[in-house]
């Protein structure tokens, strides 16, 4: 069964070519450039796994985060950024949401299309948390 | 504690003073106090000391007198033992030559008035006496006591005071004229000596105002007196001399003991102020015959003494005056020393504080330095990533279709969407790049300037030609209105940079408006007085979105930024190209509430400054 993805980036140039990589590798994409528009047409039950952005205008990443889990406890979801891993910056934004996340979850932009898919295939066959 | 010492710091000046007249006066009062005391010791010592003199001399005096007596005694004892009178020839011729001469002999030495031979039955057979004296031949002398005794003895006699017809008051000498061979007396040879004349010699006899001489007889009858003639011949203890010294008991005491031979001294005051006496007899072959009495008025001494400390102190004055000097320069020169090493210390300490607070200042600047510097690398990282994802993306993507795949059935329209993107990014990469290379020039102060005189107008047409393109590109419904000034602006500055500007500026702008003008217009505003008023201002209104009031206090400052895309170090290079030409940048919302505006100044060069003949500009 063809898994779905979710991805959300408020770039349109990244939006454009991580969804064009994905669906070359076999995989079904939706993707949005604006978080709110993302949110409120978001399907629950639907997608294997969300990438999400985390500097967005609006909506950061976390918030989305935190939205997307009261709506969908159980999908899988995972961070795509370009601000260095796990800097102050995301540590504290980690605290405000009062959780620890795998940093199997945090995928580095930019990434070569090989490294991208082995990652997502990880999180994908993890067990479901 | 603190009071108290900031108190005697900025009074020290007042203390220094007031410790300087504090020991001046406390040193004259020590020196006033010593000095009574050692006066008085002075005053002591230095009246002993002439008490001690008066004794010494009157002890001379009086040895000196009784020389005198004594030669006086040898001439008469010569006489009488002469060839002449042994041969019992008293009076003729002969004796009268041999007396004349031993006459004016014996008054080279002393003051006798008469010299006289007496015959064995004491009658006067000859005599010889000075101008003025009368003569007494023939008369008989036996009534006198020393006649007698002389007689009697057979050895030379000197006599107590008597007067004279004449009343002069005399002492007499007389010399026993004996056969050297028989033992027989054969008469006397005698000198009669006035006792004011002769005593006169040795010391004064007239004034009782100062130093003066009494001499006196055995039985105390006054031979000379200083303190007043009339006392001459009376004796002391009489009630005339009594009356004279009021009875005065020190007097009386040592003048009693001076005639029992006892020397001595007193001093005393009888109603005629203080004297100082010594007294000492006049021994002559062992026995006192006369008495000497030296009186001194103290006032004398002590004007004397006076004089003596009045020296001293005067040279006690300078001293102290000298040290007083001396300590109260090196005071002064302690006080300004001190002052000198306050000032140094209170400057050190400022440029201390002000190093310290430099320091302190320095340590902020790089605090706030290194947090904007871990800012600037976690968004600059961000935005370099961010494009280089398309870029690795996509060229892998198509790659691997064309390479790895084979695929030749991609779509003419997506390839040329990927090389779109490509392109995209990969110029915004480059436009990132640049920016963070200037920011790094501006952060690291090398920024520099490469200035030529233009004309602006051209510049900003440049630009504008350039943006209507993008626009025509975009299908953007904004319209860009520019009509150059009519006067040509000449600016002496980087064509460049202020490209960079001009186009930062309208891309923020054409970023926040989607339809609508940018209207770019020059204003140039001439103060001949004042060089530096010559200004171009830039004026780019626009009728986008505005500025977010949240933004626009810190518009111009880095990664400030309200747009989906970009670091927010435009507009922050933009001010600090402004700025390095001299020339100010400000934003503002339109009043209409549509849109923004952008000013910025730049110094102009005037017209007539210009080098017409430069090609560039004609």
């Amino acid at each position: 069964m063809t898994k779905r993805i979710l991805l959300i980036d408020d770039e349109p140039d990244i939006t454009f070519t991580i969804k064009d990589i994905l669906e070359d590798n076999g995989f079904q994409v939706d993707s949005f450039n604006d978080p709110i528009l993302a949110l409120n047409s978001y399907k629950s039950n639907f997608y294997d796994l969300v990438i999400l952005d985390i500097k967005m205008p609006k909506m950061d990443g976390f918030e989305l985060y935190t939205k997307m889990r009261e709506n969908d406890p159980k999908v899988k979801i995972c961070f795509f950024t370009a601000i260095a891993m796990f800097t102050e910056e995301i540590k504290k934004s980690l605290r405000a949401l009062g959780k620890t996340i795998d940093k199997d979850y945090f995928i580095q932009k930019p990434i070569r299309i090989e490294v991208l898919i082995k990652k997502i295939t990880l999180i994908m066959n993890k067990n479901k948390e | 504690m603190r009071y108290d010492r900031d108190f005697f710091f900025k009074k020290r000046k007042e203390i220094g003073i007031i410790s300087v007249v504090v020991i001046i006066i406390s040193s004259f009062s020590l020196f006033f106090y010593q000095q009574n005391i050692t006066e008085q010791n002075v005053k002591n010592s230095i009246f002993a000391q002439y008490k001690d003199r008066q004794i010494e001399s009157t002890q001379a005096i009086s040895e000196h007198i009784s020389s005198d007596l004594k030669l006086l005694k040898s001439i008469l004892e010569g006489i009488a033992d002469s060839s002449l009178l042994q041969q019992g020839l008293l009076y003729g011729d002969r004796i009268d030559k041999m007396m004349q001469e031993k006459f004016s002999e014996i008054n080279n030495v002393t003051k006798v008035d008469t010299i006289f031979i007496a015959d064995k039955d004491d009658i006067v057979s000859y005599e010889i006496v000075s101008e003025g004296t009368r003569r007494f031949i023939n008369i008989d002398l036996s009534f006198r006591e020393y006649i007698q005794e002389t007689k009697n003895t057979l050895r030379s006699t000197f006599s107590d005071g008597f007067k004279g017809i004449d009343n002069i008051e005399r002492i007499a000498l007389a010399v026993p004229i004996v056969n050297s061979s028989s033992g027989e007396f054969m008469g006397i040879v005698g000198a009669k000596i006035p006792t004011e004349s002769f005593f006169s010699i040795y010391g004064n006899i007239q004034d009782i105002n100062s130093q003066f001489l009494v001499v006196s007889d055995k039985k105390g009858t006054l031979l000379a007196v200083g303190a007043d003639k009339t006392l001459v011949g009376k004796n002391f203890f009489g009630e005339f001399v009594q009356n004279f010294t009021n009875h005065n008991p020190i007097l009386m005491n040592l003048t009693q003991n001076l005639l029992q031979g006892i020397p001595g001294y007193a001093i005393y005051d009888y109603g005629r102020g203080e004297r100082l006496t010594t007294s000492v007899p006049i021994f002559i072959q062992g026995k006192p015959f006369y008495f000497i009495q030296i009186v001194t008025p103290t006032t004398t001494i002590y004007s004397e003494i006076n004089n003596v400390l009045f020296e001293e102190k005067l040279t006690m004055f300078s001293l102290i005056g000298g040290i007083i000097a001396a300590i109260t320069a090196l005071i002064i020169v302690l006080i300004k020393w001190n002052s000198i090493l306050n000032n140094e210390v209170k400057k050190r300490t400022k440029e201390l504080q002000e190093s310290n607070r430099e320091i302190a200042l320095a340590n902020e600047e790089l605090k706030v330095h290194d947090k904007m510097q871990k800012e600037f690398i976690n968004v600059a990282a961000h935005e370099l990533r961010t494009p280089i994802m398309p870029i690795i993306g996509l060229s892998e993507l198509l790659y691997n279709k064309f390479v790895n795949k084979n695929e030749n059935n991609l779509k003419q329209e997506t390839l040329k969407e990927y090389l779109q993107t490509l392109v995209r990014n990969a110029y915004r990469l480059q436009k990132l790049v640049e920016d963070i290379l200037d920011v790094t020039k501006i952060e690291s102060r090398i920024f520099r300037l490469n200035t030529e005189l233009f004309d602006l107008n051209e510049v900003i047409s440049n630009v504008v030609t350039d943006f209507e393109n993008i626009i025509k590109n975009k299908n953007s419904k904004v319209q860009i209105l520019y009509k150059p000034n009519r006067n040509k602006i000449f600016v002496n500055a980087d064509k460049t940079r202020l490209t960079q500007v001009i186009s930062n500026i309208l891309d923020n702008s054409l970023k926040f408006t989607d339809e609508g003008f940018i209207i770019i217009t020059t204003r140039i505003t001439t103060k001949e007085k004042d060089d530096k008023d010559n200004k171009v201002i830039v004026i780019i209104k626009d009728t986008g979105l505005g500025i977010d009031n949240e933004i626009l206090p810190r518009l111009f400052t880095k990664f400030v930024t309200k747009s989906n895309q970009g670091t927010g170090l435009g507009l922050f290079i933009v001010k600090k190209i402004i700025e390095a030409h001299g020339g100010e940048i400000w934003a503002q919302n339109n009043s209409n509430g549509i849109g923004s505006t952008f000013y910025f100044t730049l110094p102009i060069v005037k017209t007539s400054e210009i080098v017409i003949d430069s090609d560039n500009f004609l």
